[in-house]
């Protein structure tokens, strides 16, 4: 997911107020926004060049305060750490990546926009994208394009679609590759627990 | 004139001249004067030339090393003409509104206004820069290259599954992420990035839109100056209206250099009012007429006409200090007349050309030993002193020569004495003798305790940043805007140099991982070069050929193929490996950003800059100073640091003159006064040693411009002793009084520089008020006292 803006960090993009929209009013109507959400997914991804699609599955916690923490179990132990200052990529316990929000002020805009993709922060993703969608009953539908020429180089758009909760994300990239996330087993909570909140520090 | 020995005590010296070629003189002087004014007036209407306020002209050129010297010049050049400005709000929306409504205020400025940069490079850029993907490696890249296969595997794969990932490359075309990397990297250390086209800045907790501004004038020029600060002021208002709670932060050398200039005429004009009232009541108390004031004053206004016009004719451009010290040319242009004026104090019968034979020695001697002293400054290779020189020096003669040559004929009705006058000149009978008597032992002994006490403080100073004054909140407003958008030094960097574009890449690389040590401990935050943007060929070819090398190592290709189902050799073959040329690159638009590094062809050699950012202190200068020896062709440039010791050089230099001037100053009087020279000597000796101790007492530095004010003090005080030889009878007030007037006057202009807020002036201000001041205290008080 972070492929689609870790190639914008050059170009890094801030907030354009947007009127009221009552579409986004519904869907905000619907979803909840719990300070901890946690659960399980499963990501396919499909690359152009590939024979077959690149599947992985893992756990993730995103919390409104700390960030977001996405841990790859299968097929390979790997996990990504998104804080306010930072960008933490491991496989294993070794340190792959780590890009501080001082060095690369990009950091922290990236940051919102996962966090807001997951929690379903749609004021915030309307900032960024063009959205449109529909609701059906309990659940709804919501299509985003990038507002943003240079965001648009990298990414096509994105599919977020859930009931409280955001469910699946599927993203497109600008060269073909696509990526399929369904969340799992979501579980609200107002606190971290201790074991999550030591993966934060 | 002759024969001292006669001469000296003469009282009816005979006129050198007969009347008819004094007169014809005067004449001659008249057309003189009048052809200056007609050069000043035609100046005034057609060149309108603006005095320079830039402080680096006042400096001298230094020619050691032509590429530096042409780097540096180039530096200053662009540095000079660039504003930066930030405009920062609580919200990016704010943000916005403040930037346009601060933009609306720019209309019309002469400048290049830069706020927003065209979105869609970044995807040019990759596209251009792709193909060459394997020979584009960062620091942290070669070192995973270097790290073994299953390491590499690893960061490959944890990049696949996690979210991150890409380069906006698809992963196979870089599963290490090393090209990704590499174009981050380009823009890290530039704190101004771009958001939605604008130039932006996240920091502090304010969202802040960056404004760049290229001045089409230099810095320096006044009239740029004044019209670029009005914008300014208008782009603040309107900002502020716009979005109240907004921050904007200016830095450039055009805001500094105006507030400095402004100010330094605010003074130039204070200075100037305050001399001029103070000389003019003192004129007025001693001879209460107005015609004997605005003959005073006669010396005054022509000698400053004569002085602008002869500095003009010789210099293209004159420099707002020159001006500043021409201000101060009033006190002393003043002295001849008033002395002329004293000296006819109730004189019977009233004959002015006689007394202009009786004065016309120790005038002329007064008036050469304070040229000398002025024509000495100009020994010294600064453009600055040279103009300063010139002007005094052209200023003197001038109103000496209206004085010699003009006021016997002006002055038509004789100077009455006034009870102040009388009281003022009747002081010396009764001064004390230096060491003698109560008072002169106190005198003496007053003058050495503040000898001791003040020349043990006294500490030297030859820092060229300490001679100008930048108001501390503007200095902190640039500081801040060079750490918010990471803004490098424009003054220290280094210079590589080679006889083509690849050596001096290959030289800056060399240095590079030098650097990358200091940026570790912290000596300095960051470095930008062009072998970080544009590696050098044969980098480019080693760093593919590992890559390759990587790509087929076998461990890497099992466990990849087992993941992906990829046969990861085919990414070795996918590399093309061809090294992106220099040229080709510079040609290219992607380089724009990084042209200011490139000095291109000097001479037969080729050049690049290295900046430095984040470097503060001079420990760290130090450090960074010797990191590029070793390396063929890396040089240190460090302006402010090779100016300060060329000013260390010269004030060593001019002292050593002040001790001429002294020499020559008693060879020349040793002709007409013989052994009783001492007396006109030593007291100014003394003073100009008690001027040095005041800067001790007061905590200034001894710097290039308390020498500058010991000229002065050897100029005026040896006057003062002149006129005491030539009028030895204590008895005689009239002397003394124009001695006492002199010197007043002297301090209400001179002196009144003590009040500067520019520190250079402000030392040479009080070396010239103690220095003048202890002449006029001493000058008596070493008199011979004899009586009628």
């Amino acid at each position: 997911m972070i492929r689609l803006f870790y190639a914008c960090c050059l170009l890094w993009f801030a907030a354009v107020a947007q009127a009221a929209d009552p579409l986004v009013d519904k869907v905000r109507g619907l979803l909840q926004q719990p300070p901890v959400v946690s659960g399980r997914f499963e990501q396919v991804r499909e690359l152009s060049g590939f024979p077959k699609p690149v599947n992985s599955r893992g756990h993730f916690i995103v919390a409104r305060e700390r960030g977001v923490l996405w841990q790859t179990e299968a097929p390979f132990a790997s996990s990504v750490r998104l804080t306010k200052g930072e960008i933490l990529q491991k496989a294993g316990d070794t340190v792959t990546m780590r890009m501080s929000a001082d060095k690369e002020p990009a950091v922290r805009a990236i940051n919102g926009v996962m966090f807001a993709l997951l929690s379903g922060d749609i004021a915030q993703l309307e900032q960024r994208f063009t959205v449109t969608g529909k609701v059906d009953g309990n659940r709804w539908a919501l299509s985003l394009v990038p507002r943003e020429a240079s965001m648009a180089q990298v990414l096509s758009k994105i599919d977020l679609s859930g009931q409280r909760f955001v469910e699946s994300v599927d993203m497109l990239d600008a060269n073909g590759d696509c990526t399929r996330i369904r969340l799992l087993d979501i579980t609200p909570a107002t606190v971290l627990g201790k074991a999550e909140a030591a993966q934060f520090d | 004139m002759t024969d001292s020995s006669v001469a000296l005590h003469a009282r009816n010296e005979a006129s050198w001249l007969p009347e008819r070629g004094w007169r014809a003189l005067a004449c001659l002087w008249l057309l003189l004067v009048l052809a200056a004014c007609a050069h000043l007036g035609w100046l005034w209407q057609v060149e309108r030339p603006r005095p320079d306020s830039d402080v680096m002209a006042l400096l001298p050129q230094d020619d050691r090393d032509p590429v530096a010297e042409a780097a540096f010049a180039r530096m200053a050049t662009s540095a000079e003409r660039r504003v930066v400005v930030m405009i920062g709000a609580r919200d990016a929306t704010m943000t916005r509104k403040a930037v346009d409504a601060w933009l609306s205020g720019l209309d019309g400025v002469q400048a290049s206004v830069r706020h927003r940069v065209n979105g869609g490079d970044l995807a040019a850029w990759r596209a251009f820069l792709a193909p060459y993907r394997g020979g584009l490696i960062g620091e942290s890249g070669r070192a995973l290259l270097a790290s073994g296969a299953d390491k590499q595997a690893d960061h490959a794969l944890a990049r696949l599954f996690s979210p991150g990932g890409g380069g906006g490359l698809a992963w196979r075309e870089d599963p290490l992420g090393l090209f990704g990397d590499w174009m981050l990297d380009q823009a890290s250390g530039q704190r101004v990035r771009t958001v939605d086209g604008r130039l932006w800045v996240s920091a502090e907790g304010r969202e802040w839109g960056v404004v760049l501004l290229t001045l089409k004038e230099g810095a320096f020029s006044l009239d740029a100056q004044q019209s670029l600060m009005e914008h300014l002021d208008l782009a603040r208002q309107r900002a502020a209206s716009a979005a109240p709670d907004t921050e904007i932060l200016t830095a450039g050398v055009a805001p500094i250099a105006a507030v400095i200039a402004r100010e330094a005429r605010n003074e130039f004009a204070a200075i100037g009012l305050g001399s001029t009232i103070g000389v003019t009541l003192l004129v007025f108390l001693i001879f209460r007429r107005p015609g004997a004031l605005l003959l005073s004053l006669l010396p005054l206004l022509i000698g400053t006409l004569c002085a602008m016009s002869a500095t003009w004719l010789v210099f293209d451009r004159v420099h707002v200090l020159t001006l500043v010290f021409g201000a101060s040319l009033i006190g002393v242009g003043v002295d001849y007349g008033v002395h002329f004026l004293a000296a006819g104090i109730g004189e019977q019968p009233f004959d002015p050309k006689r007394r202009r034979d009786q004065l016309n020695p120790g005038l002329w001697l007064a008036m050469v030993t304070t040229v000398l002293a002025y024509v000495a400054l100009a020994l010294a290779p600064f453009p600055g002193l040279r103009q300063m020189a010139l002007f005094s020096g052209a200023g003197l003669v001038a109103a000496w020569l209206t004085v010699i040559l003009w006021f016997p004929y002006l002055q038509r009705r004789a100077t009455h004495g006034t009870g102040v006058g009388a009281w003022m000149g009747h002081l010396r009978a009764i001064w004390p003798t230096f060491g003698r008597g109560p008072l002169g032992i106190a005198m003496a002994l007053a003058t050495v305790l503040a000898l001791v006490l003040g020349l043990s403080r006294i500490k030297l100073q030859d820092d060229v940043r300490a001679l100008q004054s930048a108001p501390a909140a503007l200095l902190a407003e640039q500081g801040r805007v060079a750490q918010l958008a990471g803004v490098p030094s424009p003054a220290q960097f280094f210079v590589v140099q080679a006889s083509n574009a690849e050596a001096v890449l290959q030289a800056q690389e060399a240095l590079a991982s030098r650097l990358a040590g200091r940026v570790a401990d912290g000596t300095l935050t960051g470095y930008d070069m062009l072998a970080r943007h544009i590696p050098s060929q044969a980098r480019q070819v080693a760093d593919c050929a590992a890559l390759q090398a990587a790509y087929r190592a076998p461990q890497w290709r099992e466990r990849i193929e087992a993941t992906t189902g990829v046969d990861a050799a085919v990414m070795a073959d996918r590399l093309s490996c061809k090294a992106l040329a220099f040229d080709d690159w510079l040609k290219y638009p992607v380089s724009e950003p990084f042209h200011s590094l490139w000095l291109g062809r000097i001479g037969t050699q080729y050049a690049g800059v290295v900046l430095l950012s984040g470097v503060s202190g001079a420990a760290a200068l130090a450090r960074l100073q010797a990191l590029g020896d070793g390396i063929p062709g890396v040089s240190w440039v460090d302006k402010p640091g090779r100016i300060s010791s060329v000013i260390a050089r010269y004030r060593g230099l001019m002292s050593g003159v002040i001790v001429l001037g002294y020499l020559g100053s008693f060879w020349l009087l040793w002709r007409r006064y013989g052994r009783e020279t001492w007396r006109a000597v030593v007291p100014t000796v003394l003073a100009s040693l008690l001027a040095g101790a005041a800067l001790g007492i007061a905590g200034l530095p001894f710097q290039l411009f308390a020498v500058l004010g010991l000229f002065i003090v050897l100029g005026m005080g040896i006057d003062y002793g002149i006129f005491l030889l030539e009028h030895p009878r204590n008895d005689d007030g009239n002397p003394w009084l124009a001695v006492t007037l002199s010197a007043f006057s002297t301090l209400l202009s001179f002196g009144l520089l003590a009040l500067s807020h520019t520190p250079a002036l402000r030392v040479f201000g009080l070396v010239c008020l103690v220095g003048v001041g202890a002449s006029w205290l001493l000058a008596p008080a070493f008199a011979r006292k004899e009586l009628a």
